[in-house]
């Protein structure tokens, strides 16, 4: 088993011995022969930017599934804050997601036909939040995110830098502790991807949500206070080479 | 072919690629099947018309009408033919009965050449009926068998019909009225050659076109959304193909082959669907019986013709709404949404409303417009297409306003989308509304018949009497009103023997209207006589027919005898048995006996009765067929969104959001015009029945049945869409955020 | 294929040496073969170098005949100039324009080495996110001429970054060259 050696140039990293916020341990996952998840370790204290970088079909994006709670891993735990989410039932940890973590894809995950600031509201509205105030959170996120002019605006009408800026305020706009997101950058040019990950983090950090973002580009992974590097279903950072 | 091969790896070889063009082909295959059976019904209908008709005897310049049948000695080339309608128990037998030389070379329909004199031809179902009964009741009134009517003069294999042969003398010259939809004239006619019609009045087409229209409609829908299943993925992977360079026209042409070659074979398993529901559909009763099965076959031509046309409509429309599409190497075209339906959607609504009402209040006013049926047919198909035209505005207002109020997550998903797609969400629902609509308005015209109020406290003839109308005799015979009487009399009381009769009575004739009958005739047939008069006179005719019985005292006894009651113990083979006995005595009759129930019988049986039966039969295949359709493209609307509600889900979205919006998408554009469904539905009723009547009908309250049928259709509704719960759970998981 | 300029030969013709003594045609050869391909050693540098490395202690001349010329001495490592060469491979390079040419010199003697190239990758992998970390933070609220110059930074140590992780993706591949 490969134990997560990373470096880490940010002080935000406290390694002072606080327990983490997520921690995994012994994740394994298989699809049938494939094995994604080979045994990984992983910890998240509060306030954390994680990057799970590594190449294709490494199991980055599987990882990020597994410890948000959407896949259940053949074996090993992860807990979340004294909770552990491998033990709970779909509908905890549908409602865990809903509740403490929120998500940003690298695509395509508004709804086309909600304009902006209903995209934003959705998850407010699940979470039981009035329609007005929910509009009116849904408003100040994506003022906060520069999107003010846009939230009358359909996705479609949306560049891919500004869409993925809606996601974020829709991940961020329920407050969660924990927030996932998965390719973040992947189908931007280099100015929106600065763009999205400066708001990303810098949202994140004022809010002091913790975030793992899985990303194959360095300069997006260079937004993190630290990188984890999957390899093959390992994390490889500091192991041994095959 | 390089294309068909294209065409196969790009759109059959694939994830769900199968389930799609399966659920395609076999959407096409309903629809054609239905299409062919209602092909062969409305050709069975015109045809079955036209051997049904045949005994009326009065169809353009092969026949005319003898007044002086006496001095009219058929020749080789005409015959002499009266169609009269005789009862048994409640059953209508048509009976022709046809004078003709021993040479005559006129040719009756199923029979050939005309039966001699005292023998008779019947349809099988006639023969049945004769064997199962004893002569005394109902064979010897035709005298000997000599053959059968085959199915070239029978209206379907239920019809009873009779051909006699008999002489001038004995010859009933009928009096006009209907019998199921063939409409007899009356009198005796000179007939050349025996020939029908496809259809006995022009309302009768009228209401066979509207009948077909509400059937073809749904199927018509159907199609339209199972060509479309999966457009959201087809989008994808064409666009993968536009990026490696194929041409838009190239893409056109693949979608065109696919949709080509499903439909295809959709069509062939279509026809074979209808043959085989051929048989089960000729077991369906309609307007004036069974069919025969030849009757609903189609002829290969015309098949071919309709598989044909399906395959080019459908290829046509797959490429037409591809290149229309304008799908990029990119995608589709950005901002998928829908051009924002204006108002000017509800002007073909409001023009069929104008278009019903203005011709029902001409034809009120006894003004009728020229052509009043086509006009109301094209009032009616302008309200069904104004309606399907005007859902998706409507849908879209009250989606707008619905979006701003909803609270839940699934009413923002729901109303937002049916606001960006409101065609889209509507076509899911039309055919539904096409059938709420169609059911409203054959509910409400059937209402139609039961119009007539009974009168309270009114006496009514038993209805085991039989009435009988006499032969008035000829004018010029000075000394008939005495011999006339006295066989009269005689045959009567001979009647009067007959097992079951209780009593006779014999009206005779006033130069006031109506028949006077003696005090002791009165009593014994039930006539009431509250003053005790020694004669009293039954006020007009109408109690003979389906009217009350109002009596006054006579001022004078009649002179000849002009009808006769003859009262039974109630029980049907008395009463038959007492018919038989009438047709067959002395009596020269201007009809064949009735009693008051087989009058009641014929008027009931009206073409607002067939009217409902091919309107429940439409209303059903419209409901079941825009239930399939509302599942469709139920899962279609969740198909095309997955990945993206896959996500929310991965979020932590319930499922339970993702089958609320389902329900609401499909709600809200049913909800919106349901209430005008009903509403136009029962105006539409009332101005095809007021119309073409010229306000001699009217329509009545809704039945209890009516509401049946609604409930019924929007539990199947709500089955079709409980029905893709299913893959709303499966198909938003997070392996469909994977993909795409 | 192998091209890459300035390459610290001092410190690789060591390395080279610590895969087995050598006398100096040998060596320059062997450099020349992985270096060397567009530019190769002259034999003037290859000896002036080991004079300089014998002179550091770090190699000793073996089995010399006497009054022959230096291309007569065979060349073996010293444990000082072990060290000095394993020191060298693990050291991750501060991410500077030439550092392509060191790293893919370390790797080749790593694996020549049999040493843990994979290690030293990661090392130099670390070394560079850190100093992209550094960059990207400098950015933030900096002005645009800052941001400009950190992003034409940011930009090369990402293609370094790139070239290390396809040369790790390719190390298997690469070690099977090298032990041919």
């Amino acid at each position: 088993m490969n134990k997560v050696e990373t470096i880490s140039m940010s002080p935000r990293t406290l390694e002072d011995g606080s327990a983490p916020l997520l921690s995994a341990r012994g994740l394994r996952l298989a699809f049938g022969l494939t094995e994604a998840l080979r045994g990984i370790d992983l910890d998240c204290h509060a306030g954390e930017i994680i990057a799970v970088t590594g190449p294709s079909g490494s199991g980055k994006s599987t990882l990020l599934h597994v410890l948000a709670g959407v896949l259940v891993p053949d074996e090993g735990t992860v807990d979340y804050d004294n909770v552990r989410l491998t033990d709970l039932n779909e509908a905890g940890r549908s409602r865990l997601r809903l509740d403490k973590f929120g998500f940003v894809f690298q695509h395509g995950q508004l709804l086309p036909d909600l304009n902006a600031v209903d995209n934003v509201t959705l998850p407010l509205l699940l979470a039981g939040v009035k329609r007005r105030e929910a509009r009116r959170r849904a408003d100040a996120w994506l003022d906060r995110l520069g999107l003010g002019e846009y939230s009358r605006k359909l996705p479609g009408q949306l560049s891919g830098g500004q869409a993925q800026r809606v996601a974020i305020a829709r991940a961020l706009a329920t407050k969660p502790t924990l927030l996932f997101t998965d390719e973040p950058t992947g189908s931007l040019d280099s100015l929106a991807a600065e763009t999205v990950m400066l708001a990303l983090t810098e949202a994140a950090r004022d809010a002091n949500t913790a975030l793992i973002l899985t990303t194959h580009d360095p300069r997006t992974a260079a937004y993190a206070d630290r990188e984890v590097v999957v390899r093959d279903g390992q994390v490889t950072i500091g192991g041994a080479y095959g | 072919m390089r294309l068909f091969t294209l065409t196969r790896l790009v759109t059959a070889e694939g994830r769900g690629a199968s389930g799609r063009l399966i659920g395609m082909a076999g959407g096409i295959a309903v629809g054609v099947a239905l299409l062919l059976l209602l092909l062969g019904g409305y050709d069975g209908v015109t045809s079955r018309s036209e051997r049904l008709s045949w005994p009326s005897l009065s169809h353009g310049e092969w026949s005319t009408q003898v007044q002086n049948p006496a001095a009219a000695a058929p020749t080789d080339d005409s015959v002499l033919a009266a169609t009269n309608l005789e009862h048994f128990d409640g059953e209508e037998i048509i009976r022709v009965d046809i004078v003709a030389t021993p040479d005559s070379t006129v040719v009756v329909p199923g029979v050939g050449r005309p039966p001699e004199a005292g023998t008779y031809h019947a349809s099988p179902a006639l023969i049945a009926l004769i064997e199962a009964n004893p002569t005394d009741i109902l064979g010897s009134r035709y005298g000997a068998p000599a053959g059968v009517i085959d199915e070239a003069g029978l209206a379907g294999p239920d019809s009873l019909v009779v051909v006699t042969g008999t002489t001038t003398e004995n010859l009933r010259p009928s009096i006009s009225g209907g019998a199921g939809s063939v409409f007899l004239r009356g009198g005796v006619w000179s007939v050349t050659e025996f020939r029908g019609v496809s259809y006995p009045s022009s309302n009768y087409r009228t209401i066979t076109i509207i009948g077909a229209i509400a059937v073809l409609l749904p199927v018509l829908i159907l199609v339209g959304i199972v060509t479309r299943l999966g457009a959201a993925t087809r989008t994808e992977r064409f666009a993968a193909l536009r990026l490696i360079g194929a041409t838009p026209r190239r893409v056109a042409a693949i979608a065109a082959t696919e949709t080509g070659v499903t439909s295809l074979v959709g069509a062939l398993a279509g026809v074979a669907l209808a043959w085989l529901l051929i048989p089960i559909a000729a077991l369906v009763e309609m307007e004036d019986g069974r069919f025969f099965r030849t009757d609903l076959t189609v002829p290969p031509g015309t098949v071919l013709i309709v598989v044909a046309g399906v395959v080019a409509g459908c290829t046509a429309v797959a490429g037409w709404r591809t290149s229309r599409a304008r799908i990029g190497p990119l995608g589709g075209s950005r901002g998928r949404t829908e051009r924002r339906p204006t108002a000017l959607g509800v002007v073909p609504l409001i023009a069929g409303v104008v278009v019903l009402l203005g011709a029902t209040t001409a034809a009120l006013r006894h003004t009728p417009l020229p052509r009043t049926d086509r006009i109301l047919i094209a009032g009616f198909v302008l309200l069904l297409v104004g309606l399907i035209a005007a859902g998706p505005v409507l849908t879209y207002w009250i989606a707008r306003i619905a979006a701003r109020r909803t609270h839940r997550t699934a009413g923002v998903i729901a109303m937002n989308r049916i606001q960006q797609h409101p065609r889209a969400t509507f076509r899911a629902v039309s055919g539904l509304v096409a059938a709420v609509f169609l059911v409203s308005v054959f509910s409400a015209g059937i209402t139609t018949v039961a119009e007539e109020p009974a009168i309270e406290d009114s006496e009514y003839l038993a209805p085991s009497t039989l009435i009988a109308w006499l032969h008035p005799p000829p004018p010029d015979d000075a000394g008939a009103p005495a011999s006339g009487t006295t066989a009269v009399t005689a045959a009567t009381s001979r009647i009067a023997q007959t097992n079951g009769v209780t009593a006779t009575a014999i009206g005779y004739s006033h130069p006031e209207s109506g028949p006077v009958f003696t005090a002791a005739d009165a009593a014994g047939a039930g006539l009431p006589n509250p003053h005790g008069a020694s004669h009293i006179q039954v006020n007009g005719s109408s109690a003979f027919g389906d009217g009350s019985l109002v009596t006054r005292p006579a001022t004078a006894p009649g002179t000849t005898p002009e009808i006769l009651l003859v009262a039974t113990d109630g029980t049907t083979h008395s009463v038959e048995r007492a018919r038989t006995a009438i047709l067959g005595s002395e009596l020269r009759l201007l009809s064949p006996p009735g009693t008051q129930a087989d009058h009641e019988g014929t008027r009931w049986r009206t073409w607002a009765d067939r009217y409902a039966t091919l309107g429940r039969l439409a209303v059903l295949v419209a409901t079941l067929i825009s239930a399939v359709a509302l599942a469709a493209s139920s899962i279609a609307a969740i198909l095309d969104r997955k990945r993206v509600l896959g996500l929310l889900r991965l979020m932590g979205m319930p499922v339970s959001t993702v089958r609320r919006v389902i329900v609401a998408e499909a709600a809200l554009p049913l909800a919106t015009v349901f209430a005008l469904c009903i509403g136009l539905g029962i105006l539409t009723a009332w101005c095809i029945v007021a119309g073409l009547t010229e306000g001699q009908r009217t329509i009545n309250w809704l039945p209890p049945s009516y509401y049946l049928i609604l409930a019924t259709s929007l539990a199947l509704a709500a089955t079709a869409v409980v029905a893709t719960f299913r893959t709303a759970r499966t198909s938003t998981t997070i392996e469909a955020t994977r993909i795409g | 294929m192998y091209i890459f300029p300035g390459v610290d030969n001092t410190t690789t013709l060591l390395g080279l040496l610590g895969t087995g003594a050598s006398y100096g045609y040998d060596l320059k050869s062997r450099y020349d073969r992985w270096f060397g391909l567009k530019k190769p050693l002259a034999f003037g540098q290859v000896y002036t170098t080991l004079t300089r490395l014998m002179r550091d202690g770090w190699i000793v001349a073996i089995g010399a005949e006497a009054g022959t010329g230096p291309e007569r001495k065979r060349y073996g490592i010293t444990p000082a100039g072990r060290a000095r060469v394993l020191e060298w491979i693990f050291t991750p390079e501060v991410p500077s324009e030439t550092l392509q040419s060191d790293l893919f010199a370390k790797t080749i003697i790593a694996l020549l080495l049999g040493d843990d190239a994979g290690r030293l990758l990661d090392l130099q992998r670390s070394r560079h996110m850190a100093r992209m970390r550094e960059l990207t933070n400098e950015k933030r609220g900096a002005s645009l001429a800052v941001v400009l110059a950190c992003d034409h930074a940011l930009f090369h140590i990402e293609a370094d970054l790139r070239w290390i992780d396809l040369t790790a993706a390719r190390l298997s591949q690469l070690q099977a060259e090298v032990k041919k």
